[in-house]
């Protein structure tokens, strides 16, 4: 299991500090952020891509990027067709379960189609269920977010943040997404 | 995009065509002779080459008046048919532009690495871009596996379900090819299509027929 660090809120400065403590995996939200820090520190850690996917973003972090959590539409693999990250990198497909018509992610009936139009491989799933304040109600979100990664032969989990990693770990993740609890 | 009864041109010179059940059982033998002879017409091909299938990753060559024992019918000659069957197992089409393959994907034989063997085929062809249109098969809808089977395919051994067309999408997309098409139907629960797990022993088979113009 990978823990992934969420640094959009810490400064480049200061990535040194979650280096020494062991953390070698960081999620940045910002296309600039991610070029930033993976320029000074890529030698030493990896960095993943968590935020809003813009296509026209994709060519800018395609050289520096591992992971791209948050692929869900056609354009944005079309992007990533014009401008293929490093090989080695991979995507995971951001799904929208819960319906929440303000947040982003693909239904899950369109998974084949994007697996299959994708031009790197696609690596896994990622899910942001609802906001809650009991991590019990994301539990469903996290089983059916398994289910569909092994119907579909994908290895990787990317579900669970700190209000809810234990239920995802629980429930089969193989990335946690923390950010606000690491650095309290 | 992938219909059934359509014929699909997946490049300049390869024509792939999938069957619907209304269209005739297409099995080995005297039960789906005519079901061939007709579709051979429709399609206005000069022969149509089936395989005796084993499950395996063996490739033959679609010659007329013969039935090798294969999984994957490579064709290159203009106007003859190769033909694949199937109930639940995916029936998939794989162009180049010169030559082309039939597949018939049942777990064991994507496990084993038919696919990729065709696609290296293909390749080592001298075929550029190629193009995979993926046909009925057992969808994870449907598709209830035991661990052996998830195990075989390298999913955790929790996995329930299945998707052919998916698992094979995804290799086929890291083996190299550029285009993958789906029809995306679930032979188990789309009565448009026989289906072993609904219908038993005694199901029908559907088709793919992938062939060359002249």
């Amino acid at each position: 299991m990978t823990v992934l660090a969420a640094t959009k809120y810490v400064p480049a400065d200061q990535l040194p500090v979650l280096l020494e403590a062991g953390l070698t995996v960081f999620g940045e939200n910002r296309a600039q952020d991610l070029v930033e820090k993976a320029k000074r520190f890529g030698d030493r850690a990896r960095f993943d891509f968590i935020g809003a996917l813009q296509s026209r973003r994709v060519a800018e972090i395609a050289p520096y990027v591992h992971l791209v959590h948050t692929v869900a539409t056609r354009s944005a693999l079309r992007a990533l067709e014009r401008h293929p990250p490093a090989s080695g990198a991979g995507i995971l497909i951001q799904l929208n379960l819960s319906g929440e018509p303000q947040k982003a992610g693909a239904a899950e009936e369109e998974l084949p189609a994007l697996i299959a139009a994708a031009p790197v491989p696609v690596v896994g799933l990622m899910t942001l269920p609802p906001q809650t304040a009991d991590p019990e109600r994301s539990r469903p979100y996290f089983r059916r977010l398994r289910e569909l990664a092994e119907q579909h032969g994908l290895a990787e989990l990317s579900m669970g943040t700190s209000q809810d990693y234990e239920v995802a770990v629980e429930e089969g993740a193989t990335i946690v997404r923390i950010g606000t609890s690491l650095y309290l | 995009m992938v219909e059934l009864s359509k014929v699909i041109p997946l490049s300049e010179r390869v024509r792939a065509y999938f069957t619907a059940k209304e269209e005739g059982n297409l099995r080995r033998g005297p039960q789906g002779a005519a079901g061939r002879a007709l579709l051979q017409r429709r399609l206005g091909l000069t022969s149509l080459v089936g395989m005796e299938q084993v499950h395996g990753t063996a490739l033959a060559w679609a010659k007329p008046q013969t039935e090798p024992q294969a999984d994957g019918l490579l064709v290159a000659e203009p106007g003859v048919g190769a033909l694949a069957r199937g109930a639940d197992c995916l029936l998939a089409a794989l162009a180049g532009n010169g030559a082309a393959a039939a597949l018939h994907l049942g777990w064991r034989s994507l496990a084993g690495g038919l696919l990729e063997r065709a696609i290296e085929a293909l390749q080592r062809m001298g075929e550029g871009e190629l193009v995979l249109a993926l046909g009925p098969g057992a969808g994870g809808c449907c598709y209830e596996v035991g661990p052996e089977v998830a195990a075989a395919l390298g999913l955790p051994a929790r996995t329930q379900r299945v998707d052919l067309a998916a698992v094979a999408a995804g290799r086929a997309r890291q083996a190299g090819v550029g285009r993958v098409l789906l029809l995306g139907a679930c032979t188990i629960c789309d009565e448009r299509l026989f289906s072993y797990r609904r219908e038993g022993a005694e199901a029908g088979r559907q088709g793919v027929v992938v062939w060359l113009t002249s």
